[in-house]
């Protein structure tokens, strides 16, 4: 198997997103192509009393991090306040889907490296090994040093406790190749921290993570979309 | 459409994208493994199904004179893996490949694997083949 896909405690979610794929393959019941699906905000929440008798959704977004670039400058909330967030999970000796999704990767970074409102952010899961100077010299053997993307690292358990919160699941596992089991997913952020997604074609509209396959062509290519609708919503031109 | 056939419909389909490519193979047992479809399983993630490597973190292989100019060390380099620096096609690399031992790969997929890599993507096709005596006669392990 070349990778494996695992949600501690939600084991069946993936399996569940895959049979909606599925069914739904020809029954021809996608919406109209000409309106495109909204871009949903996702992510963990809190259910809060309103006026009304009844609860908001009040999504938590990112929540406040510390951790340093391949530089070695603290990189924080601060460093993207403001800015659209493209985030993975991977680390630098990852011998199976890390690659894959680094070269999907590259093609939605190519459209965007020249735009200052969108950032990259590749957070280790290796900081043991993914030092400051392996996750520079990654970064310039990747060419893209000194750009828009940031290779970052900190604390373990702090990097694993924010792959929760982006939806990406990284889990330390010693059977695994290279000693970690993780999704390749991209995940979405907006200017005020919050996940954004679009759900992918055949997706129930009830599940619960709607994310980017980095491994997969048409996710990136909606990612790519994405990105570029979200830029639209969220620094709009003036008429 | 009954409810069996559906069920094996849907089933087969998420065993395929479950195992991904080429590694349905104990489905189809007796059926030589292509070296195609065994380099995509075992090397296609790093090295890419188009065999140009990523940028300079993983060296590419279609068109690589590295490929000639160290072909005797080719069957230990699938088996023990490489560390360290490379030059290929006069850039240099320096990562890590991790071997494949006789158990996960077989003699014959490695001779597979190296005359795929060597003829794919519009090469010209190599003189000689590398045949599995020749990555048995190597003693890698």
């Amino acid at each position: 198997m070349m990778f494996s896909l695992d949600f501690p405690g939600r084991a069946r979610l993936p399996v569940l997103l895959l049979l909606g794929a599925l069914l739904s393959v020809g029954n021809g019941c996608d919406s109209p192509s000409a309106s495109a699906p909204p871009l949903l905000t996702i992510g963990e929440y809190d259910l809060v009393p309103n006026p009304q008798g009844t609860t908001d959704t009040v999504r938590q977004g990112i929540p406040a991090f510390a951790l340093t670039d391949q530089l070695g400058r603290p990189f924080t909330n601060a460093t993207v306040k403001g800015k659209i967030v493209v985030a993975d999970f991977f680390f630098a000796s990852c011998p199976t889907i890390c690659p894959v999704v680094k070269k999907e990767e590259l093609r939605l970074w190519q459209r965007y490296k020249n735009d200052p409102r969108v950032v990259f952010v590749s957070h280790t899961i290796d900081p043991r090994h993914d030092s400051v100077a392996v996750l520079r010299e990654y970064a310039e053997r990747l060419g893209v040093a000194n750009s828009n993307w940031y290779f970052v690292t900190g604390p373990k358990d702090t990097i694993y406790a924010l792959a929760q919160r982006y939806l990406v699941a990284a889990v330390e596992d010693k059977d695994a190749p290279g000693g970690f089991t993780h999704s390749g997913a991209l995940a979405l952020v907006d200017p005020r921290g919050h996940l954004r997604a679009t759900l992918s074609p055949g997706t129930a509209e009830f599940a619960p993570a709607p994310v980017y396959d980095g491994i997969r062509a048409p996710d990136v290519d909606r990612l790519i979309r994405d990105v570029g609708r979200l830029l639209e919503e969220e620094f709009p031109t003036k008429k | 459409m009954t409810r069996t056939a559906r069920f094996l419909r849907v089933s087969f389909g998420l065993l395929v994208i479950a195992t991904g490519s080429g590694s349905v193979s104990g489905c189809f047992t007796g059926q030589e493994r292509s070296g195609q479809a065994l380099y995509e399983q075992h090397c296609g993630n790093c090295h890419g199904l188009d065999g140009r490597g990523l940028a300079q973190l993983m060296p590419p292989l279609a068109g690589a004179d590295y490929l000639t100019q160290h072909r005797a060390a080719l069957p230990c380099i699938v088996r023990r893996g490489l560390r360290g620096p490379i030059t290929v096609n006069g850039l240099t690399y320096n990562g890590v490949m991790p071997g494949l031992s006789a158990e996960k790969l077989p003699d014959a997929d490695v001779a597979n694997i190296l005359n795929y890599v060597r003829r794919a993507w519009g090469q010209p096709p190599p003189a000689d083949l590398i045949t599995p005596q020749e990555v048995t006669a190597a003693r890698c392990e």
